[in-house]
């Protein structure tokens, strides 16, 4: 068994050197900046294997949205699969799908805001949770690209988010008690103005931070593992023995990184949404 | 920048993937999930609650079960203890008995030893009575028949 691992775990590092290689044996005579965001930057067609032609999209649709579709109908499988077990003690897909909704229902949803108004936003975050993690995750299978390393979908997520919290703050608290709800008690009008003023300005940049930083972490993290495999040719074939390991290290934290950055900005959203909603002092 | 590039075709595409994600996780497949979840969660809390219940009832039986044992354990040690000083006194009552029937024997021994001696002291007397008579009429040639010398020589015979 031992002997086994081993075996496999040489075998995997060759077919990564491998895929390394052929990856980037154009970079040398290419710019290395340009070949690291092409890996990572949107497109029109997908680079399925080194070697191979790459694949166009159909509809003229790019890469991300197609990983956000695919992104989607994974979610939807994962699910519908699920439903087909209804037994007492899940197990397989049935086990996952559980594990995740009782993640965000026990960890993000139920500690923020409680159990009688969570179990109104619950499908809500089950489903923002879902999609960043599965649009995360989907970016570290090779030749597929993450979509949540593109602004423009971290972005998209943010204004749902800063969107969902104006309205419902407005629903739950009225215009007025909304931005009454931001001035201190017992503070002088000159102060408190100012205070409001902060607090409304903090509701745009919390939003922005959200997107940026869900954005910079899944697009570093690509960057980073794509660095070290192109140091092998920066430098030397040899220089792999060092890059490969950091590469792969680099891989397992982006796991952890995905899983984490979901949670995150699922966490974030609740909490900007019960805050923007909850009456001073609640 | 590409970087930077804004696509609002992507966020679009972004916001009805999701809108699209998110109605029907929340219109078709979470309900039953989250109904499923509940019910189970139900269920367990009710088997808890049910084995809590039946812990605490346990634990009720098992303090009954301590006392009740002390309760007979002490209830034995009364009834023996109480049985051991009617023992001494059933026993001090039969020794006490028991000796005074040994007294009693031994009187009504001692009496009859008495009465048998004096019996046969009078046997003795009148053998001894009629060997002396006896005696005297064959030295002496004369005969010492009569009732008179016999009560005689029993008078004599008393006083050795």
């Amino acid at each position: 068994m031992k002997g086994l691992k081993r075996r496999a775990s040489v075998i995997f590092s060759f077919l990564l050197f491998l895929g390394g290689t052929s990856l980037f044996a154009e970079s040398s005579e290419v710019d290395i900046s340009g070949t690291l965001f092409h890996h990572i930057l949107n497109g029109r067609s997908l680079d399925l294997f080194p070697g191979v032609p790459a694949v166009k999209l159909p509809f003229g649709i790019s890469v991300h949205q197609f990983m956000l579709v695919l992104s989607v109908l994974l979610i939807l499988l994962l699910f519908l699969v699920a439903a087909r077990n209804k037994t007492m003690k899940p197990k397989g897909v049935r086990s996952v799908a559980e594990s995740l909704v009782l993640f965000v229902r026990d960890d993000i949803v139920y500690p923020v805001m409680g159990e009688k108004r969570g179990e109104k936003w619950l499908p809500f975050f089950i489903s923002m949770f879902l999609f960043l993690l599965t649009v995360n995750l989907i970016g570290l299978i090779p030749a597929f690209k993450t979509a949540t390393g593109n602004i423009n979908v971290t972005t998209a997520m943010a204004v749902v988010v800063f969107v969902l919290t104006f309205a419902v703050g407005f629903k739950e608290l009225g215009v007025a008690g909304f931005f009454k709800n931001m001035y201190p008690e017992g503070v002088a009008p000159p102060i408190g103005i100012f205070v409001v003023l902060l607090e409304f300005i903090g509701l745009f940049t919390k939003s922005i931070v959200l997107s940026l930083r869900l954005f910079a972490n899944m697009f570093a993290g690509h960057l980073a593992i794509l660095s070290f495999l192109v140091l092998i040719f920066v430098i030397s074939p040899f220089f792999s023995l060092v890059s490969l390991p950091f590469a792969v290290f680099t891989y397992v934290l982006e796991v952890l990184v995905a899983l984490l950055q979901a949670f995150v900005f699922t966490l974030l959203s609740c909490i900007f949404i019960t805050m923007a909603s909850t009456p001073e002092g609640e | 920048m590409e970087l930077f590039a804004i696509e609002p075709g992507l966020a679009i595409w972004t916001w009805l993937s999701f809108g699209l994600l998110f109605f029907i996780l929340w219109k078709f497949l979470l309900p039953s999930l989250l109904k499923s979840i509940r019910d189970r969660e139900k269920t367990i809390a009710g088997a808890v609650d049910n084995a809590r219940e039946i812990q605490e009832r346990l634990d009720e039986i098992k303090k009954e079960e301590a006392e009740i044992l002390v309760k007979a354990r002490t209830q034995a040690d009364k009834v023996l203890s109480d049985t051991r000083k009617e023992a001494e006194v059933l026993k001090s009552r039969l020794l006490a008995k028991a000796e005074e029937e040994a007294e009693a024997i031994v009187s009504r021994a001692k009496i009859k030893a008495v009465e048998e001696r004096e019996v046969l002291l009078q046997a003795l007397q009148e053998e001894l009575a009629d060997f002396v008579c006896d005696a005297s009429e064959k030295v002496t040639g004369v005969s010492f028949t009569s009732e008179k010398d016999r009560k005689m020589v029993k008078e004599m015979a008393q006083t050795l």
